[in-house]
């Protein structure tokens, strides 16, 4: 099976002199939620502006579906959602409107953009707040709103960055059967978090990243055994990567 | 506090230093500035012509007063405070007296020339009413000025910490006017001496009286900084683009309505980006009205023949010019960076609203002016002129400037 998303040896960041991110590479399958976890500046938030396109790799390439950007750039686009961790909206659009855009942006056709939306609204809770304006909207429903529009059009990647910050308990839990439908439905997902446990409960694999570097990477269990503690949290694992206690893992 | 001041004085340097790279800026922006000088000139000429018609019992003391009043009332205290200060000055606010006291001592300084400037421009409508004694009368009229702006630079303060400053505004408002014209129609010494002494009571006993005890109200004074701020950038933003322009939204539902999406595809995303945009941020749309109001009357009023097709002209032209930032609207990167969209599908669609809503402006200042003339032809000739002048500047000017930001 082909993968959704490939990173082969990426090396990037903000500016040669000083790059972010060294030698990075992983892949991720259809179907699987990966965890992408690491202290702040770490390099998690490069690692996803390269695989958006933000920002170009110094080395290394990023494929989706086997194609990269400078291939066909809006096939790749097409094939990626992205939720923020600071949510970005359009001040001047209703929160439907931004749901319509989004639709007509990714070639939705109306009939389903009609009954996504609608379940997506429900589900959130957002029914009545539809003819809105950001302005008047807290974090966690811009949150809402961005999450929205990357669920409504159901790509084969999603990339999802500290999206649990500022939402309800309701919000947190829709979103995240919202991600268990997707990966039943064959997609894949890359999410950024501090919130270990939740992480723990609800990905296939993780990616500890420190310093710019992959720490470790794997399903929990085969993290556990090279940790060398069958029964470790992440959290322990993650803070002794954090401290530098790395010997276990060569 | 010595930090204090020192923050002040680095904010207020930031503050001249951001102006004067605009202004550079705008120097550069040779067009637009052409225009302003030849409107004060030409509005010099008429204000001149006009002086010449009035009648001798013209009242210009009372309209000059008036105009002073207005003016010197307008007192906003420039302050250079910071959304961040909410968090980080507001523990030090016991300490903050001198740093308030430059702030006022500015807004004093920087109003004052605002002040004069009106007064030397008013002073021949005033003396054209009074025989001709302008030295003198320009003398008194500053000092005047001065001390009035002074005593409203200081209420304007207490205002600060007052809940509801409407009624104090317009008491204060009444009596600098009060001031103004009993100065400058030469009323007994002791009724501005009464006048001076009722001002100084309402400072005294009303106003800072109020204020004692008062909490400082942060922000508002923020959003007043703010609006400031405003002021010059969006002068500036006439000439260039001000990134830090915090855009203000409307919802404008009715005629939102009437631009609906009619087709469910990828080429009207920007088409509704860019007309939503135009109808609810800023003030794009009322520009749009104002220009095009301001046109038609000119048109119709100033009945100048074939002359009118400058009024045309221009007024589609500086029309254009303020539409031209709708382009650089900051989008959300997360979602308009991204989306699956060539560049053609963003720049076409912008090209046609300029078209649309220009050429839609064209007919209606046209119309005004053919109906000035009583002149069918002349109308058509309009028409001609400024569809040419509308789709070159969106076909040719607005795309090459686009292109030339990307």
């Amino acid at each position: 099976m082909n993968p959704v998303l490939t990173v082969k040896q990426l090396s990037g960041g903000y500016s040669r002199q000083r790059p972010v991110l060294h030698d990075v590479s992983f892949e991720m399958n259809a179907g699987e939620l990966v965890g992408l976890v690491g202290l702040n500046g770490a390099g998690k938030s490069t690692t996803i502006k390269h695989i958006l396109g933000l920002l170009q790799p110094f080395s290394g390439e990023i494929r989706v579906n086997g194609k990269s950007l400078r291939e066909d750039k809006s096939s790749y686009r097409k094939s990626i959602a992205y939720v923020p961790e600071m949510p970005e909206l359009y001040e001047q659009l209703t929160l439907e409107e931004h749901l319509q855009t989004t639709a007509m942006a990714y070639h939705l056709d109306k009939k389903t953009y009609e009954e996504r939306s609608e379940k997506l609204l429900q589900l959130f809770h957002m029914e009545k707040k539809k003819h809105w304006f950001p302005i008047h909207f807290s974090k966690g429903m811009r949150q809402k709103v961005m999450i929205m529009c990357a669920f409504l059009i159901r790509p084969d990647l999603y990339i999802v960055d500290e999206p649990f910050v500022g939402l309800d308990p309701i919000g947190i839990q829709s979103l995240l059967d919202l991600m268990s439908d997707m990966k039943r439905s064959g997609a894949s997902i890359l999410m950024s978090t501090h919130i270990l446990s939740t992480a723990e409960q609800y990905c296939d694999r993780f990616i500890i990243l420190h310093e710019g570097h992959i720490a470790v990477q794997g399903t929990l269990d085969k993290i556990r055994n090279q940790f060398g503690d069958p029964k470790a949290s992440l959290h322990e694992i993650y803070l002794a990567v954090a401290r530098g206690e790395t010997q276990w893992m060569k | 506090m010595d930090e204090m001041n020192t923050l002040w004085k680095k904010r207020c340097r930031d503050n001249f230093q951001m102006q004067l790279r605009y202004w550079n800026l705008i120097g550069r922006n040779s067009g637009l500035m052409f225009f302003i000088y030849a409107m004060i000139l030409i509005g010099g000429f008429y204000y001149k012509k006009w002086l010449d018609l009035l009648p001798e019992h013209f009242p210009g003391t009372l309209i000059v007063s008036i105009v002073l009043s207005l003016v010197c009332s307008h007192a906003p205290i420039r302050t250079f405070i910071q959304r961040a200060d909410l968090v980080f000055l507001l523990p030090a606010e016991s300490e903050l007296d001198g740093y308030f006291r430059r702030s006022k001592w500015y807004s004093f300084l920087i109003q004052s020339i605002t002040l004069l400037l009106v007064l030397i421009i008013s002073i021949p409508l005033y003396t054209h009413g009074s025989a001709a004694y302008g030295g003198s009368s320009l003398l008194l009229g500053a000092v005047v000025s001065l001390a009035a702006k002074a005593w409203t630079i200081d209420c304007s303060w207490q205002e600060q910490f007052i809940e509801d400053t409407v009624p104090l505004r317009f008491l204060r408002t009444v009596l600098t006017f009060c001031l103004f014209y009993f100065v400058l129609s030469h009323q007994p010494l002791y009724v501005i001496a009464a006048c001076v002494a009722i001002m100084l009571f309402t400072l005294f006993f009303l106003f800072r009286r109020q204020a004692s005890g008062a909490l400082l109200r942060w922000n508002s004074m923020l959003e007043s900084d703010h609006r400031q701020a405003m002021v010059f950038l969006r002068f500036a933003n006439l000439f260039t683009d001000v990134p830090q322009l915090r855009r203000r939204t409307r919802p404008r539902r009715v005629l939102s309505r009437l631009f609906p999406i009619r087709h469910f595809e990828e080429k009207e995303v920007f088409e509704q980006l860019f007309i939503k945009t135009f109808l609810r941020s800023d003030e794009y749309l009322g520009m749009y009205m104002r220009l095009t109001v301001i046109g038609a009357l000119l048109g119709y009023f100033l009945n100048i023949g074939w002359y009118s097709v400058f009024i045309v002209v221009s007024v589609v032209y500086l029309t254009g010019l303020q539409l031209l930032p709708i382009w650089s609207q900051p989008f959300p990167q997360a979602l308009a960076g991204l989306y699956p969209i060539g560049e053609r599908l963003k720049q076409d669609p912008f090209v046609q609203m300029i078209a649309r809503l220009l050429i839609g402006q064209v007919v209606v200042l046209s119309a005004a002016a053919g109906v000035g003339a009583h002149s069918f032809i002349d109308f058509l000739f309009f028409l001609c002129i400024g569809f040419a002048v509308s789709l070159i500047f969106a076909y040719a000017y607005t795309k090459h400037r686009i292109q030339l930001a990307e």
